[in-house]
């Protein structure tokens, strides 16, 4: 293994939930609004749960197989040596490529609402730079930094839901499933793929202490990251409106900015500041580490940490050149990412798992 | 090797701060601060320009001693000028860049408490108006949007009485007046939209206009005789103080008409808005001889369909204390609080219905009707909804107020004359 | 081109010898390592080893029943006191009834003559000329090839006083001092138990400090011992004058900012640390004890947490680790604020900060800078004042730096008031070494909020955080119990909770967890206790 760090099991949930509340409380509550109207938070609720739980079952089954190597690693195990790089690399690219789009979406959101003028290559350089020095020093520092962020993040977004509570007109749910279930599932495409991140933990797999906590730690990230992300948008679509929630960019912000309580407690965007900041280091700092990691694996070597560098610099690169304007963003993520999301997230393992289940490859414990 | 890869990450962070050079740092002696903001959309040689009038203050203090003062602790002097300022421009936005042509500081939106329309620009259509301050990155959701008579710019040029800004005095008005008596609607920019995004709901705005002070110890009508030679005619803008008077109803995004104060609340209480206030009662005669003030109300509004054809009512349960009366026409008798609890129906309902008319009339829903139908009956919504605003007058409404006395105050019969 | 290849390329040194030792620092010993049996020889080789050493006395006796035989009798006049030497050696020396009659020996002088308990005899000269460096007294007798060191410490240093850096208010207040062994004493007197092991080295090749690494024995890890062991054998220079310089030698990281060993001068907090399994190293001449392994909520913890009732101490606790935030963070926040996120601050506070800052001629982020640069000269300041221009200094510094520049314009009012916020949460932070990093890390904030804002604050303290969490002290987390989370252990982070709940030792450092019993928490007598059987007795008088 290349990372000597080991992570527990209370951990890795922590560092999977991260990774899709990160950036989930910002722009989920649109999406899901645009195609499922009042209905957003249901959509969060089932579909997303639904599919993720696929996910979770397949990757921590196939991961299960070879406990001590990474995806990367047992890939030409499993189908053969070129195949198993070609796989492998791929894999290591869509991971660059999605994180190219998360670092873009980090240093857009500072800049269109605080830092206006300064240039967006400053933000993300700053962004990735933290996120670079916590992938060098290991998954286990990034785990341990989260363990502490992680719960004052929680803390942060479950106040600020209930400070906005108030507000909330329960006539914006009504009527339910108006146009029937459709547009819930169209509306959980999105979130879908973005609670199917947590297909990483094929990558983190190997760190795990508490091998037999698996699947506590995976089915409990889905159902702690469904609650609060359901909280989120439930919320945003009760104060707002499902028609304001669809035409706004940065929901939870708009949010925040909305809550006053008692005309003393106003302008708590300081904390989605300070949430989205936090959280995206982390995220971005797990995804750097996993990148690095499966290049490494990929390309054999025995030293992933100077691989992190230029991985940074590779999504820095790719974000603002294809995903430098809003519209790309948007595209990107209404149109390609579902079919992208899913065939990465779900198809390819699920092909891999059935392919070392027939051919009887890896360690195969029942218990 | 690890020593110079970690030199090269601190030069490297060094050099990107050093180039940084803090883009978007805004110093305080650099900023104006802008707590109101005026719409006013006029046409000039048939070509539209949009005039924005913004008020800023200006604190001023802080530096150097009060000169003369032999104590070695000084006060830094404080104080707060307000001026406003008129900019204009093509669109909106360009106006705010053309803030610049004439200020030396940079235009600072976040603290804006107030917005205020020209009554003409609001019944042009106020949609480019609501777009450009949803899109502005500082400008909170919670303000307030008034309608005002006349211009918007000679509006903020008016004195305020007890504050010292317009804007801390007009939200003051219109949280107090919303809270108190029930005469205004108080509406932030985002129920502005929302009424405005959703249909089968209609945009109201309470609507204020000046005044000239008639009282002549009037801090505020002795600063205009002072600026005009002969006060002959009228004042300008300087030498008056607002008010409220009622409500500015919307069709879309422009105005169609105008609610007085009664009407007003009688729309507070349809639209379950009413917190407290006072009704007037007339017991036993002709004119209202006696108060009683309301101390909270809860409406529900109940849709009905009979063979496709809606229908609405309204029930409204108040509670209140019976507080004034005129001619020993109240004793604490069971018969005379149903008495005074059935005038008080009356009264609340026929000014429930004088809204409610008014709004039919000039056939804006602004009571949300529609949009009830469609939380309620989402299929026979999609049939009505198409030309909800044709048969929105002729919707059926039953209004039914159920009003409760409590208390009568600190004495219970009252004081007849011997 | 020429002119900056000196700079950047190294000049050939010459090949250093293996053993730093033989570079000549340190003490000169003679070159044949023993003594020699004649008495004049001996002597000789002494006056050549401590040539020019004026305050050596060099005593000829005669010693023995019959004064027969000639001793030396070696010294410095300025450690060893005169009435010590006369009544405690000299006087039984020199008395011939005193030895019996038989023939005069090492050993007869070592078990029968001389009344103290701290002789060794020495066959060597570098340990002879040690111990007459380390207030010994040499006697070395004609005819023997080894001497007789009597140790005789003289009390050169201060009496047991206050601590200078960390008082307590409802705590014990004597303090360590410079001389290792009256601190032995402190704890031993603390901790008196045959479990608390005391391992003694020798440091620095000129100054010879005595180093010693204290613990109890079966409370501590096996390895932490020896780790510490290995550590200070690895360090080889010519003085150690202080802790501090060992410290930077025992640390786990060795750039990082955050050494993971704490500084105490308190025994009590040294006593519990050592109760805690860790373990503690003194250094002669030094008040300071280094404690290891520690973790950042051990530096947060103050002596007067347990000496107070939990409740307060609690609420004392958390205002302090509030404290630990404002002293890193304020200056950074306001600047932040006010320079970039203006629609953040209520708008009644921001008029009344635009108020005074207007005139002000420097950006706020220069303010800061200044004034958080004048208040850490003043503080330095502080420490090297004379006692008796002490209230002179404080009044003008109050005056000069806050009121004077206020009202010339220089500086805002509202600056001064956070200036002075930070610098008292920064002296709440109960150890030292901390509060200096904090003051540190204040500038680094700064500068990231004068630059980027909150965004930059919140980088740098994700950028602290990530940092933290890498710090191993002795192989323990530097930020447990908080990450990796260790909910047993929080009871004593962030808030004390009573004393009979704290059933273990901390989960990563002690070796044996189980510290008391569990059924301690008082409660009043149950009902049917004894008491009530006494109604009936009547009440006397």
């Amino acid at each position: 293994m290349l990372d000597k760090g080991r992570i527990s099991s209370l951990q890795l949930l922590f560092l999977l939930s991260m990774t899709e509340l990160a950036t989930a409380f910002l722009y989920v509550p649109t999406i899901t609004a645009k195609a499922a109207g009042p209905d957003g938070w249901i959509s969060l609720l089932v579909p997303v749960t639904v599919y993720a739980s696929l996910v979770v079952l397949v990757c921590v089954s196939l991961a299960r197989r070879y406990p001590f190597q990474v995806f990367t690693e047992y890939l030409p195990d499993v189908v053969g040596t070129i195949p198993g790089k070609l796989i492998a690399g791929i894999s290591t690219l869509v991971l660059i490529h999605i994180t190219s789009v998360m670092v873009v979406e980090g240093a857009q959101f500072i800049q269109t609402n605080f830092l206006t003028e300064t240039p967006v290559l400053v933000l993300q350089s700053v962004l990735a730079l933290v996120a670079v020095y916590g992938a060098s020093m290991g998954i286990e520092v990034i785990a341990r930094h989260n363990e502490m962020v992680f719960p004052i993040f929680l803390l942060s977004l479950t106040t600020l839901i209930l400070l906005v509570c108030k507000d909330i007109n329960l006539n914006n749910f009504r009527p339910m499933l108006e146009n029937g279930v459709v547009p819930v599932l169209k509306g959980a495409m999105t979130p879908a793929v973005w609670r199917g991140e947590l297909y990483i933990i094929l990558w983190l797999y190997p760190y795990l202490n508490q091998k037999k906590e698996d699947y506590q730690a995976a089915f409990g990230m889905v159902l702690l990251a469904g609650i609060v992300s359901t909280l989120v948008v439930a919320t945003t679509i009760g104060v707002f409106g499902d028609l304001y929630t669809a035409r706004l960019v940065y929901a939870a912000n708009t949010l925040a900015r909305y809550i006053s309580v008692a005309g003393i407690l106003e302008r708590l965007e300081l904390f989605i500041v300070i949430m989205w900041v936090a959280g995206l280091i982390v995220k971005l700092g797990i995804f750097f580490h996993t990148a690095s990691i499966a290049a490494a694996t990929t390309l054999n070597l025995k030293n992933y940490r100077i691989l992190v560098g230029p991985v940074a610099l590779t999504t820095i690169i790719i974000g603002n050149i294809f995903y430098g304007s809003y519209v790309q963003v948007v595209e990107f993520l209404s149109k390609v990412w579902p079919y992208y999301g899913g065939i990465i997230q779900l198809a390819i393992p699920g092909l891999v798992l059935l392919i070392a289940v027939l051919r009887k490859k890896g360690i195969n414990n029942e218990a | 090797m690890k020593r110079d890869r970690g030199l090269a990450l601190v030069i490297l962070c060094v050099l990107l701060l050093s180039v940084s050079g803090c883009w978007s740092r805004r110093e305080t002696q650099q900023m104006n601060l802008s707590t109101a903001l005026g719409f006013d959309r006029v046409m000039i040689n048939d070509k539209e320009q949009w005039h924005l009038s913004v008020l800023s203050s200006k604190p001023q203090g802080g530096g150097g001693t009060s000169g003369g003062s032999s104590s070695v602790i000084s006060e830094p002097k404080k104080g707060l000028t307000v001026q406003v300022t008129t900019v204009s421009g093509e669109t909106l936005w360009d106006a705010t860049r053309n803030w610049n042509l004439r200020a030396s500081r940079r235009l600072f939106l976040g603290q804006v408490l107030l917005v205020v329309i020209g009554e003409d620009t609001a019944r042009a259509g106020i949609q480019q108006i609501l777009d450009y301050l949803l899109r502005h990155q500082d400008i909170r959701g919670r303000i307030w949007v008034i309608v005002c008579q006349g211009s918007a710019s000679d509006f903020l040029n008016a004195q305020p009485e007890f504050e010292p800004t317009i804007s801390q005095e007009i939200e003051g008005i219109i949280r107090d007046t919303w809270y108190r008596s029930g005469k205004v609607i108080g509406i932030d920019l985002f129920k502005t939209t929302y009424a405005l995004l959703t249909p089968g709901k209609e945009i109201v705005l309470p609507y204020m206009q000046l005044f000239v002070p008639p009282e002549p110890s009037s801090p505020i009508s002795s600063n205009a005789g002072g600026t005009n030679g002969s006060n002959t005619g009228d004042t300008g803008p300087q030498g008056k103080s607002f008010t409220i008077s009622g409500s500015a109803i919307f069709r879309g995004d422009r105005m169609v008409g105008h609610l007085n104060d009664e009407e007003t609340q009688g729309l507070s209480f349809l639209s379950n808005n009413f917190h407290s206030g006072t009704i007037p009662l007339s017991m036993q005669s002709v004119q209202k001889n006696a108060s009683l003030r309301i101390g909270g109300s809860k409406t529900k509004v109940m849709v009905g369909f009979d063979q496709g054809t809606p229908s609405i009512s309204v029930t409204i349960k108040a509670q209140g204390d019976f507080l004034e009366e005129d001619d020993s026409v109240f004793h604490v008798t069971t018969q005379d609080f149903k008495a005074a609890e059935m005038a008080a129906n009356r009264e609340i309902e026929s000014r429930c219905r004088k809204a409610l008319t008014k709004s039919q009339t000039l056939n804006a829903d602004i009571l949300g009707f529609g949009d009830k139908i469609h939380r309620s009956y989402p299929q026979e919504w999609t049939g009505l909804k198409d030309h909800w605003n044709d048969a929105y007058p002729d919707l059926q409404v039953s209004i039914k107020a159920d009003c409760k006395i409590k208390q009568t105050g600190v004495i219970s019969d009252p004081i007849t004359i011997k | 081109m020429n002119i900056f290849r000196r700079f950047f390329n190294k000049k050939p040194q010459p090949r250093q010898p293996d053993s730093f030792l033989d570079t000549g620092n340190g003490t000169s010993y003679p070159d044949s390592p023993s003594l020699s049996r004649n008495l004049i020889r001996n002597r000789e080789t002494i006056r050549v080893v401590f040539e020019n050493c004026d305050d050596l006395i060099i005593h000829e006796v005669s010693l023995g029943p019959n004064h027969a035989t000639p001793a030396l009798i070696i010294y410095f006049s300025s450690i060893i006191k005169s009435e010590v030497l006369q009544t405690g050696l000299m006087s039984v020396l020199l008395n011939p009834q005193n030895y019996g009659g038989s023939n005069i020996s090492l050993d007869l002088l070592k078990n029968r003559v001389i009344p103290t308990g701290q002789v060794s005899e020495e066959r060597n000269w570098p340990a002879i000329i040690d111990g007459i460096c380390r207030a010994s007294v040499a006697l070395i007798i004609d005819g023997e090839d080894g001497a007789l060191l009597i140790n005789m410490p003289g009390e050169n240093h201060r009496a047991i006083s206050q601590p200078i850096t960390q008082s307590a208010a409802a705590g014990p207040a004597d303090a360590f001092n410079e001389d290792i062994n009256t601190n032995l004493a402190l704890l031993r007197k603390r901790l008196p138990t045959s479990n608390l092991a005391v391992e003694k080295f020798m440091i620095g090749s000129v100054t010879k400090t005595e180093v010693d690494i204290v613990y109890l024995r079966d409370l501590i890890h096996k390895e932490l011992a020896g780790e510490i062991k290995t550590r200070l054998d690895r360090i080889q220079t010519d003085g150690i004058l202080s802790a501090g310089q060992i410290e930077e030698q025992l640390q786990d990281s060795p750039y990082s900012l955050f050494s993971g060993i704490d500084s105490s001068e308190r025994p009590d907090k040294v006593a519990s640390a050592l109760l805690e399994g860790s373990a503690a190293v003194m250094t002669d001449g030094t008040p300071f004890v280094l404690l290891m392994p520690t973790t950042m909520a051990n530096q947060m913890t103050a002596s007067d947490d347990y000496a107070l009732r939990y409740w307060y101490a609690s609420f004392i606790r958390i205002i302090r680790w509030s404290a630990l935030f404002i002293a890193a963070l304020a200056p950074a926040i306001y600047v932040a604020l006010i320079s970039y996120h203006q629609e953040l601050i209520p708008p009644s506070l921001l008029v009344t900060v635009v108020a005074n800052r207007e005139g002000v001629p420097f950006p706020a982020f220069v303010e800061a800078f200044f004034m958080e640069l004048s208040f850490e000269t003043l503080r330095e300041a502080g420490i090297r004042l004379p006692k008796t221009f002490g209230q002179t200094i404080s009044i003008v510094g109050t005056i000069v730096v806050g009121q004077a520049a206020v009202s010339a314009g220089i500086v805002s009012s509202g600056m001064v008031v956070i200036v002075a916020l930070t610098a008292i949460a920064s002296y709440s932070i109960p150890s030292f070494t901390l509060s200096n990093n904090v003051r540190l890390l204040r500038f680094f904030f700064m500068i990231l909020g004068g630059f980027l804002g909150l965004f930059g604050i919140m980088a740098g303290v994700s950028l602290l955080s990530l940092h933290l969490c890498s710090v191993r002290s002795f192989g323990i987390p530097y930020m447990s119990p908080l990450a990796p989370l260790s909910l047993g252990d929080l009871k004593d982070t962030l808030i004390r909770v009573p004393n009979w709940m704290m059933n273990d030792r901390p989960r990563l450092t002690a070796y044996q967890t189980r510290r008391q019993s569990p059924n301690m928490k008082p409660h009043p007598p149950a009902p049917d206790d004894a008491s009530s059987k006494r109604k009936d007795k009547p009440d006397a008088g």
